[in-house]
């Protein structure tokens, strides 16, 4: 039967008919095989231009409608829902792009009408063997996994679990508090860190609604959308932390040191820690590499001093498998390694020190009980701040770090504030954006702070005059007075920029979401949804989706937050219905399919010895729909005979 | 025995004759057959390039051409020991590879000589040859009298690191740390080891040339080393140079050997002084007196 | 009425950042669009070194980082900025490109990726093209001198290029030169005579045609 189609080609202003010849467009799909109308239209997707379409449903029996406009992306549910509204499948809409694929970048107006023409006849040809499919619900699970427990992290795990819902909190350290739980103050307020963080962490520690899972990992992801089915590694930490109740006599009794990784390797901890006094819980772990039971097989002190018996030796790493509706990433993000900047010579010369390093020195609780001090114990009389160590630099990272300009001037205040030495920030811009923060700036000035605006080339010994001797110098143009100086100081600080956690790919495999050039998660919409991502029920917040400082990171926490609560409470999920399927009657069983698959959606039937999708997990994307070499699998609404029809049209169009 | 063919550049048959002499004399022992490329011109180095690209590229195009030629496809790997060589046949080879329009300008200008390349050449620096193909150990085994007492100070110059590392770090440079380990020495840190020794501006700003090795030169002294080693033709003859007017830079006279890379390997071999071309030091005296040669001379 | 255009002398002005150590700062000038050359900054966009010149963030890591600061009388990164404010005159006759050591430091460590080294060896060939007078013309002979003697004879000559260009430009200097120059022949290492490659017949001819299809390169 000769299918009815209705051809829609809309104007969008002049977007398109700024170089499209839309009229003519429409002229011509009148004569394609099955069209039975075709319209132009100022705006397709006003309420006008919707009803236009459903009127000529019900008058002409239209059973295939093409809208000719912008991307899919924009406008398909749209069309789809309107075609619905006249009761034809809404699987049977084709939309066209002829705006960003068209008229947005062809120069010449012949070319571009002669484009969209091509576009418009392919479009008919594919909706000439379009199928309805029908669209399936499942029921969504009513917990929340949050990955992550830095200050995005806590924010969502909070949000969820005041609004009702159960979370699993699960963090890879010790305790909760990320780097935020590091820094001395935040500016631009100069609020004590961890006087404003540490609340935060109690509660989510004490919540009813948390479930707290830290020395531990996400594992594996399993299940389908809403019903995901997560295994979490719980690490041993060999105590058993139902027992103990963080009296905190092992930590003092334990002889085992190691590196204090807290303090950025300045001094040591015990072999049995808590990260640092307010840990969150502050129960603590044992290091096995550096705990002497374990490396020596003799001391048990732990064990002796504890009068709850909660040292377990025994305690071995098991999965936990979850069940959660949606998942908040907050996997956060890693400080650059200022030493990678080698002509900065962090690790080579003295007294240059990274951002951390500084953060826990000018700490009251920090490793010199803040003082700024040098290596020799005397205190500096000039320090240089380095903004964008490692940023703004196709060499390094080409992103910016969006913090290191605040946080210098933060730095720079301390310091002044602290010790009255002088202060040098050098910087390439200023980008001073947030709220308070433009006037923060001018406090620095205003406080005699030394800005030369300039990359410091390089920082060395190599002194020059008599003035230079024992001291680094830091080689700059003052790019602003045209000249190069020589400036020396006794203390050099780096300010790295950030970048993407190292095992990010793994993390963004597991949960199916992609990253961009600098390794951060991406989001579903950079503008409109720049909180979820294409995988429905995934959502990230704070710096794992790209740099940003804390009250960036708390916002977008609490808008993943909204966005997983949304799918918790709608209950029911809606299937992709353009899942893949195989055929079973063409499937080798070669297994090509399965490790392609981004989703983790097909898995192999051991007794068929076949390949099987997977309905609820598959989104549709057609990678194994290309890769199988049997040609087995198909994509529903990508059917080999609807892209062959559509290539047919768009070559008859084109004369080839 | 591996099989290299062979550019020397110019001024290892002038100002650093010794370089090349030192070179011949431990290539055997160390396990490497060099082949002249017969009949070689000058690279065009820098200062041709400031004039005509495609003279420049041309000139160091026509070494590769010969090179070619002589190697049959056998021998493809042309081993150097000036950096400055190194860096314009390497240049000429990426132009020829990467850069469709400059190409076929050189190549129609190879043309109008009488000269072809197909592009089959792999230019190398003698440096990263020694640590990548010989190998540290190779010439740690070869030491037989091991340099020990001596502390040296590794001097890179520029074009040997930068703009291509060859596999070494730009800023943090190892190689020639690696091989003055390897003859029993002590290195000897110092801050300028990959500055530049305004080398190219001795004939034309002698003043700023100048200072720019002196300050080089003092570093290196404060560093308690007992020479210096350097794997940069020029560089060695700019730094042995200018360490003669050192009074005038930098109040006092300096006093260090500067050895070729080669040199220094050779000692440890315990080759003679005239297999390694010491005697043509500028302060040949103090050389020999620092590696405990003085009778040999 | 239109407004009258202000007087050169007042407006022919333009800031140009302190001036080279011990000279009193330039005056502040100011530029007329319509007098600015930015052809090209949109030639030298077209050749592979200079394409990314456009990219400059102004940061000034070559100039912290150039070894020969006494000589430059702009930055590199001021040449970008001057070049972006169509100053092509005053680019052309910078003294920088031609004191360039060639280190190739500003190369490997700008964060914009732009191959400075080689933007300066193009600005080189543009003034020579262009028939520049360089403030820094001794390296221009310099360069010059070399280049005739490696394309006729195929071999560079320390001594004949040396002597070249010191009789000629500077006598004085050559005196004082002479006894380092007597050393080095001692130790042969300086010899007399200049090497001759034996295809000096093939190498002319390359060079001729190089010479002709490098013009505008």
């Amino acid at each position: 039967m000769t299918p009815k189609i209705g051809v829609y080609v809309c104007h969008c202003g002049t977007n398109i008919a700024g170089k499209v010849d839309v009229k003519a467009t429409a002229e011509t799909a009148k004569k394609l095989p099955g069209v039975v109308v075709s319209r132009d239209y100022m705006f397709m997707c006003s309420e006008p231009g919707q009803e236009l379409i459903q009127k000529d449903i019900r008058e002409h029996n239209l059973d295939r409608v093409v809208v000719c406009a912008c991307s899919p992306l924009m406008h398909e549910k749209t069309f789809r829902r309107a075609c619905s509204r006249a009761g034809l499948n809404q699987y049977l809409m084709q939309m066209v792009n002829i705006r960003e694929q068209c008229s947005w970048v062809t120069e010449d107006k012949v070319q571009a009408t002669d484009k969209a023409q091509a576009l418009v006849a392919g479009g008919v040809g594919k909706a000439c063997f379009l199928r309805p499919i029908n669209e399936r619900e499942v029921s969504v699970s009513q917990n929340v996994l949050v990955v992550g427990g830095g200050i995005a992290g806590i924010q969502a795990a909070l949000q969820c679990a005041d609004a009702g819902f159960h979370v699993y909190l699960v963090e890879r350290k010790q305790s909760i508090g990320g780097h935020m739980a590091m820094f001395d103050k935040t500016f631009p307020t100069l609020d004590c860190a961890a006087c404003i963080l540490t609340p935060k962490m109690v509660t989510v520690g004490q919540h009813p609604n948390i479930t707290l899972m830290i020395n531990s990992e996400v594992a594996e992801v399993g299940g389908y959308v809403g019903n995901l089915k997560v295994k979490v590694r719980r690490k041993a930490s060999y105590v058993d932390h139902s027992k103990c109740n963080g009296c905190g006599i092992c930590m003092e009794k334990c002889p085992g040191k190691a590196t204090n990784e807290f303090e950025q390797g300045h001094g040591n901890r015990k072999a049995i820690y808590t990260m640092f006094p307010q840990a969150v819980p502050n129960k603590p772990i044992i290091d096995k590499a550096a705990c002497r039971y374990f490396t020596t097989g003799k001391c048990g002190v732990c064990e002796k001093f504890c009068k709850n018996n909660a040292i377990d030796f025994k305690q071995e790493e098991r999965l936990e498998e979850i069940e959660v509706g949606a998942v908040v990433l907050a996997t956060g993000h890693q400080v650059y390694d200022g030493a990678k900047v080698t002509r900065y010579g962090l690790g080579k010369l003295p007294n240059v020190i990274s951002a951390l390093e500084f953060e826990r020195m000018v700490n009251a609780g920090g490793f010199t009980k803040g003082e700024i001090k040098l290596a020799d114990g005397s205190h500096p009389k000039a320090v240089g701040i380095i903004h964008c160590t490692g940023s703004r630099d196709s060499n390094h990272m080409v992103h910016c770090s969006s913090v290191c300009c605040m946080y210098s001037m933060k730095f720079a205040h301390l310091i002044r504030e602290h010790s009255g030495a002088e202060v040098y920030n050098f910087y390439i811009d200023l980008r001073c954006v947030g709220k308070g923060y433009e006037e923060f700036y001018n406090r620095m000035l205003e406080e005699g702070v030394h800005f030369i605006r300039g990359k410091v080339a390089e920082v060395s010994n190599d002194a020059r005059d008599p003035s230079e001797e024992g001291k680094l110098i830091a080689r700059v143009e003052d790019t602003l007075a045209g000249v190069v100086r020589r400036i020396p100081l006794d203390m050099v600080i780096l300010a790295n920029g950030i970048s993407a956690q190292p095992d990010a790919d793994d993390v963004g495999r597991l949960f199916g979401v992609s990253r961009n050039a600098g390794g951060f998660f991406i989001e579903q919409h950079p503008k409109l949804n720049p909180f979820g991502t294409p995988n429905g029920s995934v959502f990230i917040a704070g710096t794992c989706a790209g740099p940003k400082d804390i009250p960036n990171a708390v916002s977008q926490g609490a808008a993943a937050a909204a966005g997983a609560m949304t799918v918790l409470r709608q209950g029911k999920v809606l299937l992709e219905s353009t899942a893949a399927r195989v055929n079973t009657d063409l499937c080798s069983g070669c297994r090509t399919c399965l490790d392609i698959c981004p989703y983790r959606a097909i898995s192999f039937d051991e007794e068929l010895k076949q390949a099987r999708v997977d309905e609820t997990m598959c989104r549709g994307c057609g990678t194994c729909v290309a890769a199988c070499p049997s040609g087995a699998i198909e994509g529903r609404h990508f059917t080999d005979e609807q892209i062959a029809s559509e290539i047919e049209g768009l070559m008859r169009t084109l004369g080839a | 025995m591996k099989k290299y063919l062979y550019y020397p550049g110019c001024s290892q048959k002038a100002t650093s004759r010794a370089y090349e002499e030192a070179l011949l004399a431990i290539a055997a022992d160390l396990g490497l057959e060099l082949q002249e490329v017969e009949d070689w011109n000058c690279c065009g180095t820098t200062p041709v390039m400031a004039v005509n690209k495609v003279l420049a590229l041309s000139l160091a195009a026509r070494n590769l051409a010969l090179a070619e030629a002589q190697g049959q496809g056998e021998l493809t790997e042309l081993v150097t020991p000036c950096p400055s060589c190194w860096l314009a046949l390497h240049k000429a080879q990426h132009a020829l590879a990467d850069d469709e329009e400059i190409a076929g300008k050189v190549r129609a200008s190879l043309e109008a000589g009488g000269y072809s390349y197909k592009g089959t050449i792999r230019p190398r620096h003698l440096l990263e040859v020694l640590v990548n193909e010989v190998g540290v150990e190779a010439i740690q085994q070869k030491a037989g009298k091991p340099l020990q007492g001596l502390k040296v100070a590794p001097y890179y110059g520029c074009q040997v690191l930068r703009p291509y590392a060859q596999g070494d770090d730009a800023e943090h440079p190892q190689n020639l740390e690696k091989i003055i380990r390897a003859t029993g020495a002590e290195v000897a840190e110092f801050p300028l080891q990959s500055a530049c020794c305004g080398g190219t501006l001795v004939a034309t700003r002698p003043e700023v040339g100048y200072q720019m090795s002196a300050d080089i030169l003092r570093a290196i002294e404060r560093s308690g080393a007992n020479l210096v080693v350097t794997p940069c033709n020029l560089c060695q003859a700019t730094l042995e140079i200018v360490q003669r007017k050192t009074p005038k830079f930098l109040g006092h006279k300096t006093k260090l050997p500067i050895l070729a890379v080669t040199q220094l390997i050779g000692l440890a071999m315990g080759k003679s002084v005239k297999e390694l071309g010491l005697q043509r030091s500028l302060n040949a005296k103090r050389c020999l007196r620092t590696m405990g040669r003085e009778t040999a001379a | 009425m239109s407004p009258q255009p202000e007087t050169e002398s007042r407006q022919e002005k333009v800031f140009q950042g302190a001036a080279a150590p011990g000279e009193p700062s330039a005056e502040l000038k100011t530029l007329f669009e319509r007098k600015q050359d930015h052809q090209f900054l949109a030639e030298l966009d077209k050749l592979p070194e200079g394409a990314k010149v456009k990219m400059c963030i102004q940061c000034g890591t070559c100039g912290g980082m150039c070894p020969v600061t006494p000589l430059l009388d702009h930055s590199p990164r001021r040449l970008f900025a001057m070049l972006r404010a169509g100053m092509t005159d005053e680019v052309l006759d910078a003294a920088t490109p031609w004191v360039c050591s060639s280190c190739y430091r500003c190369t490997v460590n700008c964060p914009a990726g732009i191959k400075i080294t080689e933007v300066m060896y193009a600005l080189k060939r543009r003034a020579i093209q262009a028939g520049r007078k360089a403030r820094s013309s001794d390296y221009q002979r310099f360069a010059s001198i070399f280049t005739r003697i490696v394309s006729r004879h195929g071999r560079s000559h320390e001594m004949g290029l040396l002597s070249r260009y010191m009789m000629f430009h500077h006598p004085v200097a050559m005196a004082k030169q002479s006894g380092l120059g007597m050393r080095l022949m001692l130790k042969g290492r300086m010899p007399l005579t200049q090497e001759k490659i034996k295809d000096r017949e093939g190498l002319r001819r390359m060079a001729a045609k190089a010479l002709e299809l490098g013009e505008g390169v």
